[in-house]
């Protein structure tokens, strides 16, 4: 029984940590996308 | 314009023409048209998952000889047959990408190459816990092990090779080189019980040896893991686009 409950956890934490490594990585990138977005934005508004 | 071109791979829609630079990279943060999708997919995965854990603990019956450590079986097998199929694709999208060249290749490739490293990680971790308590070790140098952990050294392999090239064409050529190479070991790991002599339980073991009820909850268990390598699969895929965008346009602000 204790190796199918270390199992499970296994499974489920590993699975569970990624998708949530997963989500905060996604997130950092849009933020990144966002601000990178809005330098290119102002240098392009600066020069027009 | 050079942006949106280069982020979809290199095929840009006649209407981004019109887009201002802002709108293109809100259509880039603002996410895929199948957002909504990726949000349903989310709950079904959740809603099947509870259920997958309700029918491994309760519904399937107990093996006579094996006892609870059988209740492994379960989830071993799904996440086995995930890993397959996450390589799988690897090789068909470093295939496509050699063949098109299309950058949108590439990302599949790499996520599909992050999610299987995950899943085989697992697949190798509840295998030792099994074979600990059947075989009365931890590891044992058989077949199906062994070729299962070269596939996973090959895909960490695979993503180390991502990590040290960079966002570069000729990074994305050679991974999709080793995509493909590294492709071999998977019929090799799934024919290695019945190729050698293996302390493995044989794939027909699936296929005949189980009662009804057993049959049932594998049955759904594979279609769940498959829904949530689904969900984790676009995820990676989303964040590889956006990265590649991010990286893109930074290159853009400072040049």
């Amino acid at each position: 029984m204790g190796y199918l409950v270390v199992a499970f956890a296994a499974v489920w934490i590993g699975i569970a940590g990624y998708l949530g490594w997963l989500a905060l990585r996604l997130r950092g990138a849009r933020a990144e996308l966002a601000a990178v977005s809005e330098l290119v934005r102002e240098s392009s508004a600066e020069k027009s | 314009m050079q942006v949106a071109r280069e982020t979809t791979g290199g095929v840009a829609p006649p209407a981004a023409a019109s887009q201002t630079g802002a709108r293109r990279v809100r259509t880039l943060i603002g996410a895929t048209p199948g957002e909504r999708a990726v949000t349903a997919l989310g709950l079904v995965t959740g809603v099947c998952m509870l259920v997958t854990i309700w029918a491994i603990l309760v519904a399937a019956p107990v093996d006579v000889v094996q006892g609870m450590p059988f209740r492994i079986f379960y989830f071993h097998v799904p996440v086995a047959w995930v890993t397959f199929l996450a390589f799988f694709i690897v090789f068909v999208a470093s295939v496509a990408y050699l063949w098109r060249r299309d950058e949108r290749w590439d990302w599949m490739a790499r996520a599909a190459a992050e999610v299987g490293t995950i899943f085989t990680t697992v697949t190798l971790i509840t295998g030792s816990l099994w074979g600990r308590t059947i075989w009365g070790t931890w590891w044992t140098w058989d077949p199906r092990l062994t070729t299962t952990l070269i596939l996973w050294f090959i895909y960490v392999g695979y993503l180390m090779l991502r990590s040290y090239t960079g966002r570069t064409a000729s990074g994305a050529r050679t991974a999709a080189v080793l995509g493909i190479v590294g492709f071999v070991d998977v019929p090799i790991d799934y024919l290695s019980v019945t190729w050698w002599r293996s302390l493995h339980p044989p794939t027909t073991y699936v296929q005949s040896g189980l009662p009804a009820s057993a049959a049932g909850t594998l049955m759904f268990s594979l279609f769940t893991f498959t829904l949530l390598f689904s969900l984790l699969l676009v995820l990676a895929y989303q964040l590889q686009r956006v990265q590649t965008g991010a990286e893109k346009l930074r290159g853009q602000a400072e040049g």
